[in-house]
């Protein structure tokens, strides 16, 4: 037979008079030890007013609600788009700024790179992820052939 | 310590009600099985909306935020790390979204400073039980919600302290601090109520 907790000392938790360390003892104590667990209780003088109180009744077909809405499609999340637009932006001055001395291949490959991801995060969903991601690419090779046409005409200038 | 003469009935006290989620069901919901799912939403249903209701006290914000729970669930459990204690990660969401709800609601501030008040005798204690609990209901009300949580978990969802310390992710000994505070809490409030009753 295990040993169990003095019953002063019990009753000393109960009433909350017991010091940190102590308490903490007990209470590891009492989560694996159903006998002190119910002396404990026959102390607590609330105890069975808390057994007497009613259960709310669960609503009818709450957890098939949440499980249907769960498999919707998730909304996209405002920080997500946010990233996104900012990736997007970043891309477009990046090719305006560092365009002309870098080389048109390193300038589609950086711009290609950050509007894909930056076309994701806009589009969120996993469905349309691939439909952004191409969208993002054509916008990303829009802007290079700007790119590379700007940086001609720079040169022939 | 002292070790008892004599077997003494066991109280199921700390019963935790219906089976434990597995980890197969877990990994099956993930990978999008629908039975997994509603399985888990039914398993948990019924504490994550007990939980709200006696935190919200309200039918409809009861309703929402444990809908709102379990679909967070489902749609975060790729998050779950295996190993842990399933209920309590449930649990521990559906505080943190009956929080938002509840200063969406009522803006009010759940963590409330509050005085210890003295362990003082009920005058109510030959009341009848079902008066004790409609007075209990009442004194339970008037906690600020930092403290009626934690009762809620222990005396209504049986949780164990270590599972308490884990849902409120704070340690054993700030439970043991908490909830001392919310049976003297409890105990006046309960004496408010009686003596006005």
């Amino acid at each position: 037979m295990s040993e169990h907790v003095d019953p002063d000392v019990l009753q000393q938790f109960v009433q909350g008079a017991l010091a940190e360390d102590d308490c903490v003892e007990v209470a590891l104590h009492l989560d694996a030890c159903h006998h002190c667990l119910a002396h404990a209780d026959r102390m607590d003088p609330f105890a069975d007013a808390f057994r007497a109180m009613p259960e709310p009744r669960i609503p009818d077909g709450l957890a098939q609600a949440a499980v249907m809405q769960a498999r919707q499609a998730a909304p996209i999340a405002r920080s997500d788009v946010f990233v996104g637009v900012g990736l997007l932006v970043a891309a477009a001055v990046l090719l305006v700024v560092a365009g002309d001395p870098l080389p048109v291949g390193v300038n589609l490959g950086v711009l290609t790179k950050a509007a894909w991801v930056g076309g994701g995060h806009v589009l969120g969903s996993t469905l349309v992820l691939g439909g952004g991601m191409l969208a993002s690419t054509a916008l990303a090779c829009g802007l290079a052939a700007f790119a590379v046409r700007f940086s001609r005409s720079g040169q022939l200038a | 310590m002292y070790t008892p003469t004599t077997e003494e009935p066991l109280l199921a006290l700390r019963l935790h009600d219906g089976q434990d989620t597995q980890p197969q069901q877990i990994i099956a919901a993930r990978g999008g099985d629908q039975l997994a799912q509603e399985w888990i939403a039914k398993r948990w249903m019924g504490p994550v909306y007990r939980f709200n209701w006696r935190m919200l006290r309200n039918e409809q914000d009861a309703h929402d935020a444990a809908q709102d729970t379990l679909v967070k669930v489902l749609r975060k459990l790729h998050l779950f790390e295996d190993g842990r204690n399933f209920g309590t990660w449930v649990m521990g969401i559906a505080r943190n979204t009956c929080i938002d709800l509840y200063r969406k609601r009522r803006r009010l501030a759940w963590e409330e400073p509050g005085d210890v008040v003295d362990l003082a005798p009920s005058p109510l204690q030959e009341a009848s039980r079902a008066q004790r609990a409609v007075l209990l209901q009442q004194a339970l009300d008037k906690l600020p919600p930092m403290y009626r949580e934690i009762l809620v978990l222990y005396h209504f969802e049986h949780l164990k302290y270590v599972e308490i310390a884990e849902v409120l992710d704070v340690p054993l000994g700030t439970v043991m601090n908490r909830i001392f505070r919310a049976r003297r809490k409890l105990r006046d409030a309960y004496d408010t109520v009686g003596g006005e009753a």
